[in-house]
């Protein structure tokens, strides 16, 4: 039971680690806390193959460290790097601080009654219909819905970018809670993590930084329908 | 059907992507270690895949299908015709863009050392498109469509002007989150088939169809909702489509039709992979993606007609287009698949030619405006005949090749008594025709917007014009005789319908 409540624990971390990352607007914090965030992530994967018996998740711990929480960050045309060669303070967002924490709110509650009360409408595994599994599937469902969220409310590329990779890794949790004990999970969230697309984005941002003047992305507003 | 292990199979993807590599660390001058590595690697795969193509069709005793690597990486009668098609497009649109991207360093538009990265880029993209194509592994799979958005994403921003990096940034951003829903889609397969199949088996392609009716139905739902926000967004439907437009028509004029004709089609190949699958068990899904793809194609056909861009006239018309074909697979009966298949190659073609067909006229006048075009038939005759086969074979006139695979599609929304979306279609068949009618009339005998400009268009030169024709030409003698290429449009269908009959 103990263990169980660890595993939600960390659920739970990874959750609010990403909440202050969406909300803060100084870009070095907001990094920061994406590197715990994906170091919680890494944290929740250990979990799973300690207890599930799967030492291919290990291998996806390392990988996932190593390219969210060094590459993506630390790395030249990375996340601060391009932090340095652009502007440190994201442009105002869409929706305010007040209004964006009630969404979050909402999205968590929303996620958190259907995982639990709806589920059985469509659990792909029988599993998923029990505890933990439907508690952390509706963090996990959360995570996405913040990167979708994070996208269409804030119009800085780089918390665009931000927005993506977080997208991506609560597609990873979901993975990770339905089938925790399939070698093949682990293979599939290592590849599926293409980190050079990352890299692209944040190159394509730092050139439009250099003929705009700023990475707001409203502003880009050269063609129209 | 029979299969046959051949490690061959890798080679039409090796071959650009080695090309590729040599092109991007060599070839810093013009000759044969830039233009000439770039092309043989396509002419090559495109070798390959024509003896994959024949290998699967003519085999005693029906389809064949090639596989290695325990059947993670496959080729059927689907995966070799879209081989070959690209393959052959590709090889023109190089050939095309060997004097396009000349001219254009001569105007000072780009410079001299980008071109490496552009004949290095094309190849990573044709490989891309080759490991699309082969991929079994539904990571593999994902993994070769995400790289050819990243492939293209540069080449889209080539021209590195606040406009093309706009579009880059646009293409970029919106499909990476159509591919995520759809890897959110694949997870939930993923996770319901394994009770079902072996560990390994629950990420091939090819056991979708063993699966598609035993998983819980709800999960199925949803999972090919999710697959068909991602694909279609890769497709370019309309409420997903707004990268589309920016990108054919910010990019340069090769790029534009390898957009038009290629990277959409990606999409397509993937529905037909996934959703097409799902059809034949749940028919709710025929009737929404009916219902998208109708609106789509009428959206998309009324966007073109309040257009005076050329390229965005033609982005949009592609935009009703690829509707056509998604409504073709969406129906999951061999006639709509049959269709849709064939509506693939000729709208490939099609819409190739016309891009190119484009890029010569912006050369030869300046301007993307089409008010500011006019007069140009006696200027430019062999463009303006290119441009009326592409423009009456699109809208799908008798005697041209988009008239067989239309009206393949409407026979199977006939037999699926969508009496509805056929009146869209016929009635989006006849708005294409006078979008068209409208562009080339106006183009090719409209009055010009000044007679000085008239005067000074002249027809571009042969080397310009002659990948243009040989498209024409296939365009012509596909209208023709449809016959000879129904049994590789037989043989593709065939191998779909298999998949999504459990792979027999």
């Amino acid at each position: 039971m103990t263990r169980t409540l660890l595993l939600e624990d960390l659920y739970l971390g990874a959750l609010l680690t990403l909440l202050v990352l969406i909300v803060v607007r100084n870009y070095r914090l907001s990094v920061w806390f994406y590197i715990a965030h994906s170091c919680l992530l890494g944290l929740i994967y250990v979990w799973y193959a300690w207890n599930m018996d799967n030492p291919m998740l290990y291998i996806w711990f390392g990988t996932t460290i190593l390219s969210q929480a060094v590459i993506i960050p630390f790395a030249p045309g990375g996340l601060f790097y391009t932090i340095r060669k652009c502007n440190a303070t994201e442009t105002k967002p869409i929706i305010p601080l007040g209004p964006s924490i009630v969404f979050a709110a909402l999205i968590a509650i929303g996620a958190w009654n259907f995982f639990h009360y709806i589920i059985e409408f469509i659990a792909p595994t029988p599993a998923a219909i029990l505890e933990p599994a439907r508690s952390n599937l509706a963090v996990a469902f959360t995570i996405f819905a913040f990167g979708l969220y994070t996208l269409l409310a804030r119009r800085d590329a780089i918390k665009t970018v931000l927005a993506l990779c977080i997208m991506g890794n609560g597609i990873d949790l979901t993975l990770v809670d339905l089938t925790p004990e399939m070698a093949e999970t682990a293979i599939l969230g290592i590849l599926t993590d293409v980190i050079i697309s990352v890299f692209i984005l944040l190159y394509i941002s730092r050139l439009i930084y250099q003929k705009f003047g700023e990475l707001d992305t409203l502003k880009l507003s050269e063609l129209k329908y | 059907m029979k299969e046959t292990t051949s490690i061959l199979l890798i080679a039409p993807f090796l071959f650009p992507a080695l090309a590729s590599l040599t092109v991007a660390l060599f070839g810093r001058k013009k000759g044969f270690l830039r233009e000439g590595v770039s092309l043989l690697g396509v002419f090559f795969s495109l070798l390959l895949s024509c003896w994959f193509c024949h290998g699967t069709i003519y085999s005693a005793g029906g389809g064949r299908v090639f596989t290695t690597f325990y059947r993670n990486i496959f080729m059927d009668g689907f995966g070799s015709m879209m081989a070959v098609l690209v393959n052959l497009m590709l090889l023109l649109i190089l050939l095309y863009s060997f004097t396009h991207m000349k001219t254009l360093v001569d105007e000072g538009k780009i410079r001299e050392e980008s071109l490496r990265f552009y004949y290095a880029l094309v190849s990573a993209f044709n490989a891309t498109m080759m490991l699309t194509f082969i991929a079994n592994h539904l990571i593999l799979f994902f993994i070769a469509i995400e790289a050819s958005t990243l492939a293209t994403a540069q080449l889209v921003g080539f021209f590195r002007d606040k406009r093309s990096l706009e579009a880059a940034y646009k293409y970029m951003v919106l499909v990476i989150v159509g591919i995520a829903f759809s890897l959110m889609g694949c997870v939930l397969i993923y996770s319901a088939s394994v009770p079902h199949l072996t560990g390994v088996n629950a990420v091939l392609l090819t056991e979708i169809g063993t699966i598609a009716n035993i998983i819980p139905k709800n999960v199925a739902l949803l999972a090919v909702a999710f697959f068909i926000i991602g694909f279609s967004t890769k497709g370019g439907l309309i409420p997903f489509h707004a990268w589309l437009p920016d990108a054919h028509s910010e990019a340069p004029a090769p790029v534009s039709a390898l957009l038009s004709g290629l990277i959409i089609k990606i999409g397509v190949y993937a529905f037909a992979r996934t959703v097409t699958v799902f059809c034949r068990h749940y028919p709710v899904i025929i009737l929404y993606v009916a219902a998208v793809a109708c609106i789509s194609m009428l959206l998309g056909i009324l966007l073109a007609l309040a257009q005076n861009d050329l390229k965005r006239l033609l982005a949009a018309s592609s935009v009703s287009q690829i509707s056509y074909i998604f409504v073709g697979l969406a129906m999951g009966s061999y006639v709509g698949i049959y269709g849709g298949i064939f509506h693939l190659v000729n709208h490939s073609m099609l819409k190739t030619l016309l891009f190119l067909t484009a890029g010569l006229l912006i050369f030869a006048t300046k301007t993307r405006k089409i008010s500011d075009m006019g007069g140009l038939y006696h200027a430019m005759p062999v463009t303006s005949v290119c441009f009326f086969i592409g423009g009456l074979g699109i809208a799908g006139m008798p005697l041209f090749s988009g008239f067989h695979s239309k009206f393949a599609i409407f026979v199977a929304l006939g037999q699926q008594q969508l009496w509805w979306a056929l009146a869209i279609t016929v009635f989006t068949g006849i708005l294409t025709l006078s979008v068209f009618a409208w562009a080339g009339s106006r183009i090719f005998w409209g009055r010009p917007a000044s007679s000085e400009a008239a005067d000074a268009v002249k027809e571009v030169s042969f080397a310009m014009w002659a990948p243009v024709v040989i498209i024409a030409g296939l365009v012509v003698v596909i209208g023709l005789c449809p016959k000879i290429i129904y049994p590789i449009l037989d043989s593709a269908s065939q191998s779909i319908l298999s998949v999504a009959e459990g792979g027999r």
